[in-house]
C-alpha cells in the first residue's frame, strides 16, 4: 500500500515539475519574441530562419510589433517550426501564437500549432503588443510533455 | 526474548503509522498552481508599456478614462489589475481597476511604478496586481 501510495506522489510531483518547466520555458519564450528584435536585428532580412539567426523577437522596442518580423515567422511556418522552436527554448513542446484585437474578433496572425481538442498538459496565456500603434493581443498556446 | 519482540513489533507499527503521515504530507505539499508570480510581471509590464506607448495615459490626463480601462478589461480572466496616476503632489487624479477585482483580501499582490512626463508635468503611474481568488 505504501509503494501504490508513494508512486503516486511521485508522479504527482514529476507532472508537476514537468508543468513548472513548460511554464518557463513558454514565460522565457514570450519575452524573447515581446522584449528583443532577435539576433541578429534584422534577422527578417534573412532568406530563411536557420543557424544564421541564433534568437528570435518580434519588435522594435519593447511590446513594439514589427510587422516585417511577424509577417517572416508566419512565412517560415511550414519549413522552419522546428527551428524556430529551438530558437526560442521550447524545442521540448509545441506551441502556436495568434495575434489579434484586443476584443479577439480579428484575428491579424497566426503562427505555430493549435492542439486539436482539450489537451491534458496545455498552458494558454496572453501578452500585449502593439501593432501599428493600436493594443492587441498576443496569444499563446503551449503544449506537450516533452 | 518474547519482551524484544514486542518491542520490536511496537517499534515497526509506530514506524509504519509514521511513513503512513510523511506520505500524506508529502501528497500535499505540491498542488497543481495557476501561472505564477513571472507571468503577472510580465503582464504588468505589457500593460503599463501599452498605456504610454499608445498614449492612453495621456488620453486619460487629457479626461478619457476609458483608455485604461479598455485595457485593463482585456487582461487574461484570472489576472487583476488596478492602475493610478498621481500628479507631483503625490495626489491620485486617475484610478482605474478591472471589474468584479475588489477582493483582494490575503492574495500576493506585486506593485509597481513609474515616472512619465506629459506636456512638461511628471507624473507617476503606480499599478498593483494579483490574481483572482478563485472560486
Amino acid at each position: 500500500m505504501y509503494i501504490l501510495l508513494w508512486n503516486n506522489i511521485a508522479l504527482r510531483w514529476n507532472l508537476t515539475a514537468e508543468h513548472t518547466k513548460m511554464e518557463a520555458s513558454a514565460f522565457f519564450a514570450a519575452e524573447s519574441l515581446l522584449a528583443t528584435p532577435g539576433e541578429p536585428e534584422s534577422w527578417e532580412m534573412l532568406q530563411h530562419i536557420d543557424g544564421n539567426v541564433s534568437a528570435i523577437g518580434l519588435v522594435n522596442g519593447r511590446n513594439e510589433l514589427n510587422r516585417m518580423k511577424i509577417e517572416k515567422l508566419v512565412a517560415e511556418n511550414a519549413t522552419a517550426y522546428e527551428t524556430i522552436k529551438t530558437r526560442l527554448g521550447m524545442q521540448r513542446y509545441d506551441f502556436g501564437m495568434r495575434i489579434a484585437d484586443l476584443y479577439g474578433n480579428v484575428i491579424y496572425y497566426e503562427f505555430g500549432k493549435f492542439p486539436v481538442g482539450s489537451f491534458d498538459d496545455s498552458l494558454n496565456f496572453n501578452r500585449f503588443g502593439i501593432l501599428d500603434g493600436e493594443p492587441v493581443i498576443v496569444h499563446m498556446e503551449v503544449w506537450g510533455s516533452g | 526474548m518474547g519482551k524484544g519482540f514486542a518491542v520490536t513489533l511496537d517499534a515497526i507499527l509506530a514506524m509504519s503509522f509514521f511513513l503512513f503521515i510523511m506520505i500524506i504530507i508529502a501528497g500535499q505539499t505540491y498542488q497543481p498552481r495557476a501561472p505564477g508570480g513571472i507571468y503577472l510581471k510580465q503582464l504588468n509590464l505589457d500593460v503599463i508599456t501599452v498605456l504610454e506607448k499608445t498614449g492612453r495615459i495621456e488620453n486619460a490626463l487629457d479626461g478619457n478614462d476609458s483608455s485604461i480601462q479598455e485595457i485593463l478589461e482585456a487582461t487574461p480572466t484570472l489576472a487583476c489589475m488596478e492602475i493610478s496616476v498621481l500628479n507631483d503632489a503625490d495626489e491620485v487624479i486617475i484610478n482605474a481597476i478591472k471589474s468584479d477585482c475588489n477582493e483582494t483580501t490575503d492574495l500576493d499582490i506585486q506593485t509597481s511604478a513609474r515616472p512619465v512626463i506629459y506636456q512638461d508635468d511628471m507624473y507617476i503611474i503606480k499599478s498593483w496586481s494579483w490574481f483572482r481568488k478563485e472560486p
